[in-house]
């Protein structure tokens, strides 16, 4: 080796330790800071095993994996293997190290190295070298060696004192962590600040309960910790506070198994421990039972007619109808060994079997309930099902009354009708009508409360309209009487009673006689003063008319003034046939009146309704054209029309208050035979009363006369009564009749009297004394005097009739006596007449001569007119055959004038004829009042007419009869019908031969009719012309009953064919139908349905009552 | 003796189908006309009731008794009918006894037909206030089945006769909204129905009373 070489090792070998060197101090400094890292870190986190693990074999990494790189780079720098320090490398750098050398030395060792190669010698390169040789010679090792950076040394020195310091301060814990890193495998604790234990441990309750748990521990305990728990596979946490040292939690309400602990988790990441947990203990739950699937079954009362229902256990409010019966099925969660309702007021048991638990409770009133049960541990269920009862009262039902009203006045037929709506929830049990019978005051008074009962109540219709007649007559009520009722309407609730609702009081009075008589004088006095006033009216129109007539005389214009007056005029004429129509409802009610309480004889009856007729035919239809006309010229304003219009006008008003005159005459008339009807019906009254008096005396005991003596009261008031309404018919007939006045007078003041009403004052007296015999002998005796009155009183009344018909007997004969002497005076004019040229001077005396006869045929005709004010016989045939005969005088005398002497003739014959018509029904008219015994009635011919009518339509029903039956039977059923028809024939052959006026007729038209269905009977031929015919006769018969008063002209029987019209009515029927007072119920009843709350209900039935209350004030 | 037993049974045919024809068939259809008190002429138009009976008999497949029937409210032939007649030109007066029949017979199912013939109007709508009290007239209007139910009748009742020249009306009482009584007025069916040579009415008018007439008792019928 050469000595350069040797240098070159040298410095290789200097430089390879001076890396180790620095290398080694290099791997120090980072050896000592990850392991002071490491330590710092592990102190910190206390890591563990595994991790420390790591660390260790780290760090022995670390360390050996350094060291062992510096030993071999400086092996191999030493020895400058791999081409690292190589000669040339250490050249060079220590030609940098070494200024003076420079690049010598290397350029000596490629010399060298040449040279070495070469084998050959070269001065220059030798001399070079050894120049080099000498020059390296001089170089010592310290200028060649190397040191370590002031720097690094100081750096060094640094981080080698921080570590020193931080060792000194945390010896402790670096000690301890290295102590822990370099035994890996152990297992060391983590220090914690502190334990958590659970004091509480493991606890058992029962499902539900609370549990309370407590955890304490030691050592720097934090202020708080977090609770963690799991129950049902759900975790769950809460901060609990320190409490004196202790952490304390209830858990309520635990269902299930809980397992519980307490942790504190680091709040930093520098400590060594995360949690810190205490123990994890259970809290073990025993389940209580529990109920669950509950279904209510809702049983309504049988009486309610409800289904049975089923309420679902998920709903807490139970409606249900009081008395229902409610059955309860539930589940348990475990096998039951009991179970029980309990109530407010009481607890009921339940049946249990195994898990399932049933029963049943009665709904009295609201409550609230709640189900409780309990398992084989004796546990009890917690929070029990709680439902609230809710009790729907059965209501009581609802009623209207829309008949009788609240005061009603009974009659003869002792019926009241009831018209009643009723409603109710569930239905009716009963119906009955409460009633009392209060007497008059001078009677003893009957405390009785009795029942009548309904039976056109449906009990199960909930909603219903009953029609009710009821009968009073087993009432034995008497004069003057009333009977005060409520009407008792019971539900059919059988479970709490039944609700009665009860109406109104009503009361219904059986008038006495008097008050009847006194209300029909009432009725009579207002109709005489109506038509009084209208007379007056008349006249007064009478004169507006004239003076109208007057002013249209004059005028050539019809001025505003003139056509205000008849306008004028018209109204009042209109007010005047409102008033006619007033009156004719007045009649109605009279007729009514005394029809329905029997008042007045059938005679009078029939002459209230001829006097109807009279009314109805006062307004003629000539009057009502003439108003028209008159109307129609004024608004023309034609002068010329409006004087024919008044003069028509006037015309027929004279016709008009005539026919009023004769309706008061004959009014009044009647109204005086009715004072007469009045004494003789009270009489008749008391006299059965009397007799059924008498008669119950006998039976009865002492003891059983208390009843007798109210009844026997009553005779003498009514008595008393009587004696008053004589006073007054004696006073009405003053009048009319004097000495029918006289006798009633003669009557009232008798001895008769006078005894009547001592006996029955003794009669009462003994029955209220309870002496039967004194009793007896007494009201026998006023019985027989009641008789005599009652005869007494009829003879007045017959010969007041006689008296009348009399009277009006002299009249007919004056009228017939006049009607004679001009068909007389005729006939011999119409001698006198015949042969008469029209040239002769005998004319102009006869045109004379029928011109007188024709004033006294005026005069006969106003005779006529006041005849015909007091009977009602005299007929239209009598004023046409009357007025026809002076029509012919009037054509007479103007065909004379005119010298047409032939219809001059004839005209006189035509008179005459028609006067001896006249004269014959006069004979007739008379024969027939004669007959009836009545002055002013129709009643004989009316009666046989009516009674022929009824045999002819039993006639008419045989025959159609017989058309169904076999051969044999008809055949001994149409001899019969013929039989029965010759003798109806034959009847009215002699009827006709009675009124011979009726001849002409109809009756004339349906006695050929009856010849023919004879004529058929006998040849056995009868058919439906058969049938027509009899119906034909029958139709004949009616009509002429109504023929007296059947008018010539009348528009009603006028059958113009009609214009077509447009429909212009309502185009939908009403959602009521017309039916209103039942369709008002029973929206009520659907609205009720709906299912509104109780309160809500019972304002709608508020609504729907003011509603029904209303619509009946709206009817009244 | 032969010819002789030929002769007697043909005479003995021909008198049963004489009598076939005018024995009214059990069960047939038939009309009551309603003989009432208060003075007016229940009897009127008496040629009306068989010509309509005919009419429906010879228009429908009715089986009609052509005879019609009369009856008093409360007789058993008026219990027996279920189809009442009314007519008249006067006064109608039900007593409450009556008036209470005749409610009852109509609510369990009959009908009445009421045709004024001109002047009953006023009595007729008094008296069956009495009858039914709770319940107003209701106009049928044109749609309603009456008026085509087998005729057409596009524009209500039809008017036969002038009376008062006001439009005719077809008015109806109800009964749990089915029609109990039919009331014809201003319009005088039963003129229309009877004989051409009574009122002399042009054929059309005669007609069109004859049809709306069967159309009242098709719907009374079918109710």
């Amino acid at each position: 080796m050469t000595k350069i070489q040797k240098f070159i090792h040298l410095l290789r070998k200097q430089r390879a330790n001076f890396a180790l060197l620095k290398g080694i101090t290099y791997f120090r400094f980072i050896f000592l800071s990850l392991l002071f890292f490491f330590l710092s870190l592990e102190s910190i986190f206390y890591f563990s095993q595994p991790i420390r693990e790591n660390l260790f074999v780290s760090l022995c990494c670390t360390l050996s994996t350094g060291l062992l790189y510096l030993l071999i780079r400086w092996f191999i720098n030493k020895n400058g293997l791999f081409n690292n320090s190589s000669d040339e490398e250490i050249a060079k750098w220590a030609g940098i190290k070494l200024p003076h050398i420079a690049d010598r030395l290397l350029n000596t060792l490629q010399l060298e190295k040449t040279l070495l190669n070469q084998q050959k010698q070269n001065d220059l390169a030798q001399v070079a070298i050894d120049k080099t040789n000498e020059q390296i010679e001089s170089i010592s090792a310290k200028q060649t060696k190397e040191k370590l950076s002031n720097k690094l040394l100081i750096n060094t020195g640094i981080f080698l004192g921080v570590i020193l310091v931080l060792f000194i301060v945390f010896h402790n814990t670096f000690i301890q962590s290295g102590y822990r890193i370099l035994h890996p495998k152990t297992e060391f604790p983590i220090p914690l600040p502190f334990h958590l234990e659970s004091i509480s441990g493991d606890i058992n309750i029962i499902g539900g309960d609370s549990a309370s748990i407590a955890i304490t521990g030691i050592g720097d305990l934090p202020d708080s910790i977090i609770l963690n728990w799991t129950s049902k596979e759900k975790q769950r946490h809460i901060t609990i506070p320190k409490k004196n040292d202790f952490y304390n939690f209830t858990f309520e309400n635990v269902q299930g198994d809980t397992r519980y602990w307490g942790e504190v988790v680091s709040s930093s990441w520098l400590t060594p421990w995360d949690t810190i947990k205490s123990t994890v203990d259970t809290i073990f739950v025993t389940d209580r039972p529990i109920i669950g699937n509950i279904e209510f079954t809702i049983i309504p009362p049988d009486y309610t007619g409800e289904d049975i229902k089923t309420h679902p256990g998920n709903i807490t409010e139970i409606m249900a109808i009081e008395g229902s019966r409610i059955s309860i099925n539930a589940d348990a969660n475990k096998i039951l060994s009991s179970a029980f309702i309990e109530t407010g007021f009481e607890s009921l048991e339940l049946t249990v079997s195994n898990k399932q638990l049933n029963g049943y409770f009665t709904l009295i009133k609201d409550e609230i309930l709640t189900i409780q049960c309990m398992d084989l541990n004796n546990v009890v269920n917690q929070n029990p099902p709680q439902y609230r009862i809710i009790t729907i009262p059965d209501s009581p039902p609802e009623l209207f009354v829309t008949s009788p009203d609240k005061e009603i006045t009974l009659d003869e037929s002792m019926l009241i009708y009831f018209n009643m709506l009723m409603s109710d929830d569930y239905g009716f049990s009963s119906m009955n009508i409460e009633y009392q019978i209060q007497h008059p005051s001078y009677l003893s008074v009957d405390t009785n409360l009795y029942l009548h009962n309904i039976p056109e109540m449906m009990k199960s219709a909930r909603t219903q309209q009953i029609f009710h007649s009821w009968d009073l007559k087993n009432l034995r009520l008497d004069w003057e009487d009333e009977l005060h009722f409520r009407i008792h309407l019971a539900d059919n609730n059988s479970f709490s009673g039944p609700s009665v609702t009860i109406s109104p009081l009503f009361i219904a009075r059986y008038p006495s006689m008097e008050d009847l008589f006194e209300q029909l004088e009432e009725e009579e006095n207002f109709t005489t003063e109506e038509t009084e006033e209208i007379l007056m009216t008349l006249e007064d129109i009478e004169e507006m008319v004239e003076d109208l007539q007057l002013e249209m005389l004059k005028a050539e214009d019809v001025n505003w003034e003139q056509t205000q007056k008849t306008q004028e005029t018209l109204d009042k004429m209109e007010d005047v046939l409102s008033q006619v129509q007033q009156i004719q409802e007045q009649l109605e009610l009279i007729s009514e009146l005394s029809e329905k309480n029997d008042l007045v004889s059938d005679d009078l009856q029939e002459k209230f309704s001829k006097l109807q007729e009279m009314l109805e035919s006062i307004m003629t239809p000539e009057l009502m054209e003439a108003m028209e006309k008159l109307r129609e010229a004024m608004e023309e304003l034609d002068p010329e029309k409006m004087l024919e219009a008044l003069e028509d006008f006037e015309f027929n008003i004279e016709e008009f208050e005539e026919q009023l005159d004769r309706f008061l005459e004959m009014f009044e008339m009647a109204m005086a035979e009715q004072k007469m009807d009045e004494i003789v019906k009270r009489l008749e009254e008391m006299l059965e009363e009397q007799t059924e008096i008498v008669d119950e005396l006998r039976d009865k005991e002492d003891s059983e006369l208390s009843d007798l003596a109210s009844r026997e009261r009553r005779q003498e008031e009514n008595f008393s009564n009587l004696q008053d309404a004589m006073k007054d018919a004696q006073t009405t007939m003053e009048n009319v009749s004097p000495s029918t006045s006289e006798k009633l007078e003669d009557l009232k003041e008798s001895k008769l009297s006078e005894e009547t009403s001592e006996n029955l004052t003794d009669a009462r007296k003994s029955m209220q004394e309870n002496d039967s015999q004194n009793s007896e002998q007494s009201a026998s005796q006023a019985k027989e005097n009641l008789e005599q009155m009652l005869s007494q009183a009829k003879s007045i009344q017959s010969a007041f009739q006689k008296e009348s018909i009399g009277e009006m007997m002299r009249d007919f004969q004056k009228v017939l006596h006049n009607a004679l002497s001009i068909s007389k005076r005729q006939e011999k004019l119409k001698k006198e007449s015949k042969g008469i040229r029209a040239n002769s001077p005998k004319l102009a005396q006869t045109a004379y001569e029928q011109d007188a006869i024709r004033r006294q045929t005026n005069q006969l005709i106003l005779q006529v007119s006041e005849l015909s004010k007091k009977t009602f016989y005299i007929t239209p045939d009598l004023n046409r055959a009357i007025g026809g005969a002076r029509m012919s005088m009037d054509k007479s005398i103007l065909s004379l004038e005119q010298k047409k002497t032939g219809t001059a003739l004839n005209e006189q014959k035509k008179a005459m004829s028609g006067i001896n018509d006249a004269a014959k029904l006069l004979l007739s008219s008379m024969e027939q009042m004669q007959q009836s015994g009545s002055a002013s009635g129709f009643e004989s011919f009316m009666e046989q007419l009516g009674e022929m009518s009824g045999q002819q339509q039993q006639i008419n029903q045989g025959t159609q009869q017989m058309m169904q039956l076999s051969m044999m039977a008809q055949q001994q059923m149409m001899q019969r019908l013929q039989q029965q028809q010759q003798q109806l024939q034959q009847a009215l052959e002699e009827m006709l031969g009675e009124y011979p006026s009726e001849e002409s007729g109809g009756l004339g038209k349906a006695k050929q009719e009856m010849e023919e269905v004879i004529k058929d009977f006998k040849r056995k031929q009868v058919n439906q012309r058969t049938i027509d015919r009899q119906e034909k006769i029958l139709s004949r018969m009616l009509d002429s009953q109504k023929s007296l008063t059947q008018k010539d002209y009348s528009e009603k029987r006028k059958s113009d064919t009609g214009e077509k019209f447009i429909y212009s009515g309502p185009s939908g029927l009403p959602s009521d139908f017309g039916e209103r007072e039942i369709l008002l119920m029973k929206a009520m009843e659907e609205a009720l349905k709906e299912g509104y709350s109780r309160e809500y209900q019972e304002l709608m039935k508020i609504y729907f009552r003011e509603l029904q209350k209303h619509q009946e004030s709206n009817d009244d | 003796m032969k010819h002789i037993l030929k002769y007697l049974i043909t005479i003995v045919g021909l008198f049963a189908v004489l009598n076939a024809q005018d024995k009214p068939q059990p069960g047939a259809f038939s009309i009551t006309r309603i003989h009432y008190s208060g003075g007016g002429d229940w009897y009127a138009d008496p040629s009306s009731l068989p010509n309509l009976l005919e009419f429906v008999s010879t228009h429908t497949n009715i089986a009609v008794n052509p005879v019609e029937k009369r009856a008093k409210i409360g007789d058993d032939v008026f219990y027996e009918s279920p189809y009442l007649y009314i007519t008249g030109h006067g006064n109608i007066k039900f007593s409450d006894k009556e008036a209470q029949i005749l409610r009852e017979h109509l609510m369990n199912g009959a009908f009445l037909h009421a045709d004024d013939n001109y002047g009953m109007d006023q009595a007729f709508r008094r008296e069956m206030k009495k009858v039914f009290p709770d319940k107003d007239w209701v106009e049928l209007p044109t749609d309603h089945e009456i008026f085509h139910v087998l005729f057409e009748f596009t524009n209500g009742l039809p008017k036969i006769h002038q009376h008062d020249n006001n439009r005719p009306q077809a008015l109806g009482l109800f009964h749990d909204g089915k029609l109990v009584v039919l009331y014809t007025y201003e319009c005088d069916l039963g003129d229309g129905w009877e004989d051409a040579n009574v009122h002399n009415d042009p054929h059309g008018i005669r007609r069109s009373a004859l049809e709306m007439g069967t159309n009242i008792i098709v719907t009374a019928l079918s109710r």
